[in-house]
């Protein structure tokens, strides 16, 4: 089991090497001048040239991608073009939003799906199985910014049930900075109110961003159920006189949640890449919202520094993943 | 093991289900309307008319005009044949390139195998819209490039596809056979191999048509689309949305044309994947 | 099953319960703004107008302005006078002036400013250092007299047009500085990103990137203090999101609505439109280095094709005048004259005249934004129509400017900010070029498009060292005409400021660069 965990790792290094010299080198072959960008037009050309030299853009390529790599070595991502700050820094301010969003997409989700798929499976070809069937696959076909924008008009602006945008009302000011979770910052500081109401603002957007995920997790619970149910040991224990819920919580449910935990892990690293248009819609200050700001200025550094967060983290997923995965099905044994 | 859909399968899981068979009625609409949509189509797809921008439905405008006064009906039939193009071009490409490389993974094994695998794990350990941003930035923002972008990060399914594909008919007795007789590996490839991959990809693209179209439209979305005028409906979605809630149509009926596109293939996807998973052909 | 349900329903209930709290209070203004743009809170690094309107609240100047950009008024200069060459200028400092930090602004600090501003030599500079090149040309005479001495002698327009100049001209407390100063860093500019070092009506509380600016009010203000005491920025980049939060009181100002939104909102009950003449100019450019815009029979003709009415009317929907000339309506200089509208026939005999009865094939390069988008594809049509066939790409600003600058484009739409308010800082960058080399000493938008013009570029010089105010606006009208009727500037309008709020907010006063607005005014309701 060790030697398989080092070799991932071994591995996950090679691929995260490899992602950010692909990264490095197609993002300074295109033919743009990000210095340029964030002066505006106006700014004179001895400026521009000014700034070019002093964020080192103007040595060659090769010298650039060898104090790229010493930098990083040293845990030195670069520096933003845009925000004029080491882009670790920057990963590490907007990370924890887009991670708060996430965890609650997939909680949502999870618990979402899973009862959803559940009620399907077991209410076969009745309705709630349509309506799960068809929420699901609706789910999967609606444009997550799309979904987001609608969702926005109906529960904000017209039943004015929910918050419209931002993880917190705009005229509270933020609890000091601890962990840089907001809502563990914000329990850390006693304001339980304030949790409660950013708990509301974060419904709307985790919602959003976990459609696509909750209706992957209900197709694949109902399927697996089904696959379950009619199983030998589910008639035995429903002759034994179990209550049927008890037959289907306890006994088929947890035999059929491997393949879902699967496709939840799967999830996982998928979420970080809705959160992109997600967050746009929202005004969440978070990770996809900087990685649209770095890739559409070609801010070098960020846009190579995110690519390698965001292979980072999916990597790291998908080994857990895989662990908990080995861990949960006795069948698999890593060598 | 993905094979071959008999006439029957068809019949039995896609035009008796109901849900299948709408996805299918769907999938049919849009390749219609792709096909006789600018002929159909009241106006042309480019005339601005500012004066008239983000009229409501009418009798002259069904779906409304756009932030130009250009008539929506005509862009989103016209987008309907961009749209089915990209998918074909998308299928083509990523299909093609995955095929290529998992024939020559699984038939020949050994390093190429682990080299080309690698290769696809590397591929894998990129988020798809993240690199689907990069290339475009890298090749410039046009629909051309988008396509590409798209198809180069879709690739990876259809090549573990296709080696699995290569494993298995690598050890069939005829391959064998051809071997013996001397057959030369481009003929056992292009001969025996090629032809039993070709059905698994355009069923497992069919499957994955629908996220393709989602991850084209996302980036028609954030910026990196179809350059105007081209009426791609995931940028038409990103201009109208900036006049929402009081002038809902120019974003919302782009949008909705997604989402049926979407819905259609992947309801077909369903009804296909029925077929082929041998646990469903039970219920 | 039934418990299920139960379950559902109560948690729908709870969120039912009217969720967006209590209203804002009084003592808070809540704006709604894409604060994306804001890079750095330096003063002397500050650029965009966005961060400039931020500054406005943090910082001030010796000199300051109201409404329209002709008068100028005393801020922490009381008075001042010129020498009698014209080239020093002695400031006489207002007294019992704090910053933030309690200490006193006073000469001293004054020169510190400027002597950091000159040292740091940021990109903003050249706006200062084009008349006063060095720390040596500020003096302090005593503890509240300094001398600014100019390397050319200026009007006393245009000299105040330059020490109102926002950011660069600011004045820093030097305590912060010295407190905040490293061996690597001895401005302190680090520091200064992210806090303020002002004697403004507000202080800096926080600012979060892509979230948020957070200010309050400064009490001892020496004008007074601020009638609202927080002034909250939140970032809202989505247009519609802008919208519907002004729409249901999440914010109280809404500062980038879109025209369509601006027009619903004037007519209804419980919103106030400000709106004003722009310090922009939108253009469509022709590159006289590439054919055929090198004649001008051929650049007369696009700017006889283009549909301005659909522009200004359709696409800006009234949120833009129609203008034509490079000095907008409202700073010292403007040339009044729109000599140009669409004429198909005309146009068409143009380019016959020059050579091209079929017209010819081009590229139009515009930002992927709306408006400018949209404009550009309306040109593009209307160029279709006199026989121009341009293909239309869309490049981010990283991309477009790098082939800008590079004089490598064909037709580009584009905008420029006015830097600031006198019509000096415009005809520089419009109309001086005598080589379109990079040994040019102006490389701005007469050069970007290589529009060598050496008798027109001896009169902007000559406009420089003019004394005479009415005879130097004088000769901005010829520099226009020229420019209106021979240069590759194909002029549409110049973009209305539009600002909107809930009525309960009062006392906003707009000015014709938002970057300019005193929120110490506005008071609620």
């Amino acid at each position: 089991m060790l030697a398989y965990i080092v070799r991932r790792l071994v591995w996950m290094v090679f691929v995260i090497f490899g992602v950010m010299t692909l990264t490095f080198f197609i993002s300074r072959v295109i033919p743009a001048d990000p210095v340029a960008a964030v002066l505006p037009g106006n700014a004179p050309e001895e400026a521009i040239q000014q700034e070019r030299e002093r964020m080192g853009l103007d040595k060659p390529i090769w010298v650039q991608y060898g104090l790229y790599i010493n930098g990083l070595l040293h845990g030195d991502l670069g520096t933003s073009i845009r925000t004029r700050q080491p882009v670790l820094s920057d990963l590490l301010r907007y990370f924890p939003a887009t991670a708060e969003l996430a965890i609650t997409a997939l909680i949502m989700g999870t618990i979402l799906g899973v009862s959803l798929g559940l009620l399907s499976a077991v209410r076969q070809g009745k309705f709630l199985d349509h309506f799960g069937r068809v929420f699901a696959i609706w789910g999967l076909s609606m444009p997550a910014f799309f979904t987001g924008l609608m969702l926005i008009i109906l529960f904000s602006h017209t039943l004015h049930w929910l918050p419209q945008l931002g993880q917190m009302p705009a005229y509270l000011r933020r609890p000091p900075r601890v962990t840089g979770f907001l809502i563990l910052d914000t329990m850390i500081a006693g304001n339980w109110s304030l949790v409660w109401t950013e708990v509301k603002h974060l419904i709307l957007p985790a919602f959003t961003l976990g459609w696509l995920s909750t209706a992957s997790i209900v197709r694949i619970t109902r399927s697996s159920l089904l696959e379950v149910l009619p199983e030998e040991y589910i008639k035995t224990a429903r002759m034994k006189g179990l209550h049927e819920s008890v037959v289907i919580l306890k006994h088929a449910l947890k035999n059929a949640m491997l393949p879902t935990i699967t496709i939840i892990g799967l999830r996982v690293a998928s979420l970080l890449e809705g959160a992109v248009l997600t967050e746009t819609v929202f005004s969440w200050p978070g990770l996809g919202r900087y990685a649209t700001s770095s890739f559409l200025a070609i801010d070098f550094s960020a846009v190579v520094g995110v690519t390698v967060f965001i292979a980072f983290l999916y990597s790291f997923c998908n080994l857990v993943v895989d662990l908990i995965y080995g861990y949960l099905n006795p069948k698999i044994r890593y060598a | 093991m993905l094979g071959s859909i008999t006439w029957r399968d068809f019949s039995k899981h896609i035009l008796r289900n109901r849900l299948s068979l709408i996805g299918l009625v769907l999938i049919l609409a849009l390749l219609i309307l792709a096909v006789i949509g600018p002929t159909v189509a009241p106006y042309g797809p480019y005339a601005t008319d500012p004066l008239n921008k983000l009229q409501g439905p009418s009798g002259t405008h069904p779906f409304g005009t756009d932030n130009l006064g250009r008539d929506l009906l005509t862009r989103i039939l016209y987008g309907a044949r961009i749209s089915v193009t990209i998918a074909t071009i998308v299928l083509i490409v990523s299909g093609g390139l995955g095929t290529m490389i998992g024939i020559v993974s699984g038939y020949f094994g050994g390093g190429v195998d682990n080299l080309l695998m690698r290769i696809t794990d590397l591929f894998l350990a990129f988020p798809r819209l993240i690199l689907a941003m990069a290339i475009a930035a890298a090749l410039g923002r046009d629909l051309r490039n988008v396509v590409l972008a798209v198809a180069f990060t879709s690739w990876t399914v259809f090549a573990r596809l296709a080696r699995g594909q290569a494993l298995a008919v690598k050890q069939q007795d005829y391959v064998e056979a051809a071997r013996a007789t001397g057959a030369t590996r481009r003929r056992i490839l292009f001969v025996h191999v090629l032809p039993m991959c070709i059905s698994p990809v355009i069923i497992q693209g069919t499957i994955a048509m629908g996220g393709i179209i989602l991850t084209v439209a996302g980036l028609g979305f954030i910026g990196f689309g179809a350059q105007p005028p081209t009426p791609e409906w995931g940028v038409m979605v990103s201009d109208g949305r900036n006049y929402l809630p009081t002038a809902w149509w120019a974003c919302v009926f782009p949008g909705l044309a997604i989402m049926f596109t979407v819905l259609g293939f992947n309801l077909l996807g369903d009804g296909i994947r029925d077929i082929l998973d041998p646990r469903m052909r039970r219920s | 099953m039934l418990k299920r349900l139960l379950l559902w329903g109560a948690l729908v209930g709870l969120l039912a319960v009217p969720a967006l709290g209590q209203a804002i209070p009084k003592d808070t203004l809540v704006i709604g703004a894409d604060t994306g743009i804001i890079v750095d809170l330096d003063p002397a690094r500050a650029y965009e107008v966005f961060t400039n309107t931020v500054i406005e609240q943090l910082y001030d100047n010796l000199v300051d302005f109201e409404g329209t950009f002709e008068v100028i008024k005393p801020a922490l200069a009381e008075s001042w006078e010129a020498s009698a060459d014209g080239m020093t200028w002695t400031f006489h400092l207002r007294k019992g002036v704090t910053f933030h930090s309690g200490n006193e602004v006073n000469a001293d600090a004054v020169v510190f400013s400027f002597t950091r501003a000159l040292a740091l030599d940021f990109a903003p500079i050249w706006m200062l250092d084009q008349y006063v090149p060095s720390a040596d040309n500020v003096k302090k005479i005593d503890d509240y007299t300094v001398a600014i001495t100019t390397k050319v002698a200026l009007s006393e327009g245009l000299m105040g047009a330059i020490m109102g100049v926002q950011g660069i001209c600011a004045i820093v407390d030097p305590s912060v500085v010295d407190a905040h100063k490293t061996a690597d860093d001895p401005w302190a500019y680090k520091w200064l990103q992210f806090h303020d070092a002002g004697s403004g009506p507000y202080k800096l509380i926080e600012w979060s990137p892509n979230d948020r600016v957070t200010l309050e009010g400064f009490d001892a203000y020496w004008d007074g203090a601020p009638k609202t005491k927080n002034v909250i920025v939140i970032d809202i980049p989505e247009r519609a999101q802008q919208r519907l939060a002004l729409e249901n009181g999440t914010v109280d100002i809404a500062w980038d609505l879109l025209p369509e939104a601006v027009d619903e909102l004037r007519d209804r009950e419980g919103f106030t439109i400000y709106e004003s003449p722009g310090w922009s100019i939108d253009y469509l450019c022709m590159n006289v280095g590439k054919e055929p815009f090198g004649d001008p029979l051929v650049r007369k003709a696009i700017k006889y094709a283009i549909d301005y009415d659909a522009i200004v009317n359709g696409i800006m929907k009234g949120a833009a005048i129609v203008g034509q000339t490079f000095i907008p309506v409202g700073i010292p200089g403007h040339l009044e004259a729109t000599p140009y509208h669409k004429d198909v026939e005309k146009a068409k005999q143009l380019l016959a005249d020059a050579g091209y009865p079929d017209g010819f094939t081009t590229q139009i390069i515009c930002q992927p934004t709306s408006p400018r988008k949209d404009i550009a594809t309306q040109i593009q049509q209307d160029l279709a129509e006199v026989g121009i066939k341009a293909d239309l790409v869309q490049l981010i600003s990283a991309q477009m400017y790098e082939l800008y600058r590079g004089q490598e484009h064909y037709l580009l739409v584009a905008g420029w900010g006015v830097d600031y308010g006198h019509g000096d800082s415009l005809v520089k960058p419009f109309a001086h070029c005598c080589s379109t080399g990079d040994d040019a000493p102006v490389r701005q938008l007469a050069w970007r498009n290589m529009y060598s013009n050496c008798d027109l570029t001896a009169l902007v010089d000559k406009t420089e060292t003019e004394l005479d105010e009415e005879k130097k606006l004088e000769m901005y009208e010829q520099i226009q005409q020229v420019i209106l009727d021979d240069g590759p500037f194909a002029i549409e309008f110049y973009p209305l400021n539009q600002i909107a709020s809930l009525d309960r907010v009062k006392g906003f006063v707009m000015m014709n660069s938002t970057s300019y607005i005193e929120l110490c005014g506005v008071y609620k309701e």
